[in-house]
């Protein structure tokens, strides 16, 4: 097995698994779930490079984002609770209050 | 073996992400993803990346995950509206997109070559080297995250405490 590519792939096929469904799904849940995915992509990219490269610089990063993905998962989370109690839908449909 | 478990993971992780887009029920949704959890967390394994592995596994499966879940149930309407079109459409593309990195794949990293394949232990095996590097090279950004995280948990007492308007002469009730 060569090295790098075999971990590329499935970063970068998470990423644009992620990238789909931040795009095309109607559900806050949905998007905000997709948008992890593509986090998981970016730290499996990482992680891939430094390993191959034997750098501790990417481990480290890794560790960041995890950090700061927890961290915006749960001001997300209570961002969408808040709309569900005002909005009583999670759908995307009829969010579009502040373009008007 | 290691192929096949690495073969295992690739599929557990694209599944999970096709599930994440694809599935109906906001629980299939969650639990698709954590299975793509798991298995970037099997990548990172094979990378020798043990520490971020188990990192992985505890922060996403046991927090992010169980966040998601609560939030889904707080929530009635449990099913996401998407037409079998819409799927389908989703489907193909996200199969284009295979295609395409998987084409693409051999050619991007080309120029790129490693100072020679690294024999032994990966540097990023042990925690030790961790916590050696966060506290000498990367201390500044140790703090900063660390004021983050302050700052996002009162940014979210903040926003999900009930929302009323104060009224000066009834404050004391």
């Amino acid at each position: 097995m060569e090295g790098l590519n075999q971990f590329l792939f499935p970063a970068l096929m998470l990423f644009a698994t992620g990238l789909m469904g931040a795009m095309f799904k109607r559900n806050l849940i949905t998007i905000f779930m997709s948008i992890e995915l593509m986090l998981c992509g970016a730290m499996l990219a990482m992680l891939a490079f430094a390993s191959e490269f034997n750098d501790m610089a990417g481990g480290v990063f890794v560790f960041f984002i995890l950090t700061i993905a927890a961290a915006e998962v749960a001001v997300g989370l209570a961002i969408i609770t808040q709309l569900f109690k005002v909005e009583n839908t999670v759908s995307t449909k009829g969010m579009n209050t502040l373009g008007d | 073996m290691e192929t096949f478990l690495y073969y295992l993971f690739c599929a557990m992780c694209l599944c999970g992400g096709l599930g994440v887009i694809i599935l109906r029920g906001y629980v299939n949704t969650a639990m698709s993803m954590l299975v793509s959890m798991l298995g970037v967390a099997g990548l990172m394994f094979l990378m020798q990346a043990y520490f971020v592995a188990i990192l992985m596994v505890s922060v996403y499966a046991g927090a992010v995950l169980v966040l998601f879940i609560f939030v889904v149930m707080l929530m009635g309407d449990t099913t996401d509206g998407v037409n079998i079109w819409k799927k389908l459409a989703l489907l193909a593309l996200w199969v284009a997109a295979g295609c395409l990195v998987g084409w693409f794949a051999p050619e991007m990293v080309e120029g790129l070559r490693s100072s020679g394949p690294s024999a032994g232990t990966s540097v990023l095996a042990e925690a030790k080297n961790y916590g050696t590097a966060l506290f000498t090279e990367f201390m500044l950004p140790f703090q900063i995250v660390g004021l983050l995280l302050l700052a996002a948990m009162v940014g979210v007492i903040a926003i999900a405490k009930p929302f009323t308007v104060r009224n000066r002469n009834n404050d004391m009730d």
